[in-house]
């Protein structure tokens, strides 16, 4: 029997509705993937499915229903993750969780399951470091601006909590590895292809601030007690070139 | 004076105010900006591996109190600055926006009266909350010896109160502070706390009372700057959870900043801190009591062995722990097995049967845990014995030779001496932040 590849058109609602179709068809495809990173083997036929809204909607009220919100959150967040078996590890997920149900979380020895688990919290993690290191400059006009190169595709994470709390200023957070870009006004949010995003220049104080930043941030540090292996445990050197404390 | 100049001055001069967490406190942006994660959230580390989450600085460093221990007392010849409230406002108002810092952290010397002091404090808070807005958090200092109503003001604008214990005794604040007492250290602690209560009880009947400390209180005691024993220490902490309803006591490893010649004059005693934050969290989370963890005849912490594993080794008669049948309390006690492992266990161990594979996945450490638990009544190891001496020197055999040899490392936690620290055991400390 042939190998079957089903491609998407990497989002997660087109992830969903190809786990939709191999649900719905009993087909176990060896791969699924987004369309232009096939990886094409012997004996393979590659099958795109198209994206369905409907589709997509009900694997995730079938998978809210049979496991509860938080395996949706698991199979969202896996698939977020950068690793190379990511995607796959979201669908045997949400397949174990449709299975297993409400007891999901107690066949942790399961090693399919665990490894959700574990791609999720590392995606989590980086979200909840990146809320801290994300540093904005303020542009002419007003406007909010924040690079970032996460190791996940936490963008869509990031854009609830900031449009909360920046809920007066428009803001732009830029994804450089991924040329993604979640755009914020008001307190309502979308994410847009940012391959054309032309950056405004500094506001008129901004440089005085970032010094401002960096002379609190070094007369805060205790020299008695300088710790850097402390230092560069909690706060990794790969997130470093977008803060404004070390660009100074 | 420059703005950069006066940040400097007051960031270095609140920089020994050790609490630093945002968590405890949630709230959505009922207002223009400004939101409060109950997680916590950490925007930076200085070079000392401290999380930078909180503007932290004082509003002045003027104080007409003269404590040994602290940087800003008046006989100190350092250089002094003052904020104005509106400055400060847009300082903090600009950090936050660029997402520099989670909140403030608002405290200050004495300048003139304890009075004046709050109402600045105060008009700082009217400033950054009805002006601009802000509905993110604010930690705030409460000014000991000032007017209670004006304490309470300042409670209704903050998120989070603190008031110093200072030192852990009597006699210690007596040596070194002379201007303070038991007395008049802990009465703001009470003040907040009934405030609290108050506020919480007209919170149910009345859903839109003002809310007074909503993120409750904490206070902060400075460790190694006087003979006093960690039992009387960790004592005192239970008794502050326990009557006053703090959220977190905080330590800091005495610094030496002062002239005084009651005062040390080493290194801080940053593993004799790191083993008191231990004992604090088996306070708070693990359902130990003061006595449990140290006693009168033994009032110092082992620096060789963390507080739950010397209560462990004192208590050998309990293990070894079945993991597959054991309750959730004494799973708790077990060392290597934490709040959130133990969790897992409880929830692993109805899918299936747990060997020390799954343990380790479910994120046990095995490291110490091995030798106080059995899987299915197998030890890890056929060469485990149940005996005190064999345990404490597997326990301690990955401990570097130097700091076992070392015999300064001894004197360090006996009462009156105080020795320099080796270096390394500076990069024991760990964070403390959620």
């Amino acid at each position: 029997m042939d190998n079957l590849i089903l491609t998407f058109d990497s989002t997660f609602d087109g992830f969903l509705s190809a786990v939709h179709h191999a649900v719905k068809n009993r087909v176990r495809p060896v791969c699924i993937c987004p369309q232009g990173e096939v990886q094409t083997m012997i004996n393979c036929s590659i099958m795109p499915i198209d994206t369905h809204m409907q589709n997509a909607e009900l694997v995730r009220r079938t998978l809210c229903d049979a496991a509860g919100y938080d395996s949706l959150k698991r199979a969202y967040y896996t698939y977020l993750s950068s690793a190379e078996d990511a995607i796959m590890a979201s669908y045997t997920y949400i397949l174990y969780a449709l299975k297993y149900g409400k007891s999901t979380a107690n066949y942790m020895s399961n090693a399919d399951i665990y490894r959700a688990y574990q791609l999720e919290k590392k995606v989590m993690y980086e979200a909840d470091r990146m809320k801290g290191f994300l540093r904005f400059a303020v542009m002419e006009g007003g406007v909010e601006y924040a690079p970032m190169e996460p190791e996940n595709d936490i963008l869509a994470l990031l854009m609830p909590h900031f449009a909360d709390r920046l809920k007066s200023v428009p803001f732009v957070i830029h994804d450089l590895l991924r040329q993604k870009a979640g755009v914020c006004s008001r307190g309502s949010w979308f994410i847009t292809d940012a391959s054309d995003l032309t950056v405004p220049s500094l506001a008129a104080d901004e440089v005085t601030y970032r010094k401002l930043w960096k002379t609190f941030y070094d007369a805060i540090c205790i020299r008695e007690r300088t710790n850097l292996k402390l230092q560069t445990q909690m706060m990794p050197k790969k997130y470093r070139k977008h803060m404004t404390e070390h660009q100074l | 004076m420059e703005l950069s100049e006066k940040l400097t001055i007051l960031a270095d001069s609140a920089k020994y105010d050790v609490s630093c967490s945002s968590s405890g406190a949630t709230s959505k942006n009922y207002a223009i900006i400004g939101n409060t994660a109950p997680s916590g959230c950490c925007h930076s580390f200085s070079e000392d591996g401290r999380c930078i989450s909180l503007l932290k600085v004082l509003f002045t460093n003027y104080c007409i109190n003269d404590c040994k221990y602290c940087h800003c007392r008046s006989s100190n010849d350092i250089p002094r600055a003052a904020f104005t409230p509106r400055e400060l406002a847009e300082l903090f108002i600009g950090f936050y926006k660029r997402n520099y810092v989670e909140g403030l952290f608002l405290s200050s010397g004495i300048v003139k009266s304890p009075d004046y002091t709050a109402e600045l404090l105060l008009e700082t808070l009217i400033i950054i909350r009805k002006e601009y807005g802000f509905a993110g958090y604010i930690h705030v200092k409460a000014i000991p010896g000032a007017d209670s109503r004006l304490i309470y003001r300042l409670g209704l604008l903050a998120d989070r109160m603190s008031a110093n214990i200072e030192l852990p005794s009597e006699e210690s604040l007596r040596l070194l502070a002379p201007q303070k007492s038991r007395e008049k250290v802990l009465m703001p602690i009470k003040q907040i706390q009934t405030g609290i209560q108050a506020s919480r009880e007209e919170l149910t009947l009345y859903k839109h009372a003002p809310k007074f400390v909503p993120a409750g209180q904490s206070t902060q005691m400075i460790v190694g700057a006087t003979a006093d024993s960690d039992y009387k220490i960790i004592r005192l902490t239970e008794g502050l959870y326990n009557k006053y309803n703090l959220k977190r006591v905080y330590f800091s490893a005495y610094v030496p900043i002062g002239t005084h010649p009651a005062l040390p004059k080493t290194a801080p005693p940053l593993l004799r801190e790191h083993r008191l934050y231990q004992a604090d969290w088996l306070l708070r989370f693990y359902g130990f009591k003061a006595e449990e963890i140290l006693n009168e005849d033994k009032p110092f912490l082992d620096p060789l062995l963390d507080p739950k594993c010397n209560w462990a080794m004192n208590n050998l008669q309990l293990f070894p722990v079945e993991v597959n049948t054991a309750p959730y309390e004494m799973l708790l006690r077990v060392p290597g097995i934490g709040v959130k492992s133990a969790r897992r266990i409880m929830m692993a161990r109805r899918g299936s049967r747990l060997d020390f594979e799954a343990l380790k996945r479910l994120g046990v450490v095995l490291k110490r845990a091995a030798y106080f638990i059995t899987c299915s009544g197998k030890y890890m190891y056929s060469a485990l014995k149940m005996d005190y001496g064999f345990i404490y020197s597997s326990l301690t055999a990955s401990i570097p030779p130097e700091r076992l040899e070392n015999p300064t490392q001894f004197s360090l936690f006996a009462p009156s001496s105080h020795t320099v620290l080796p270096e390394r055991c500076g990069q024991l400390q760990l964070s403390h932040t959620r």
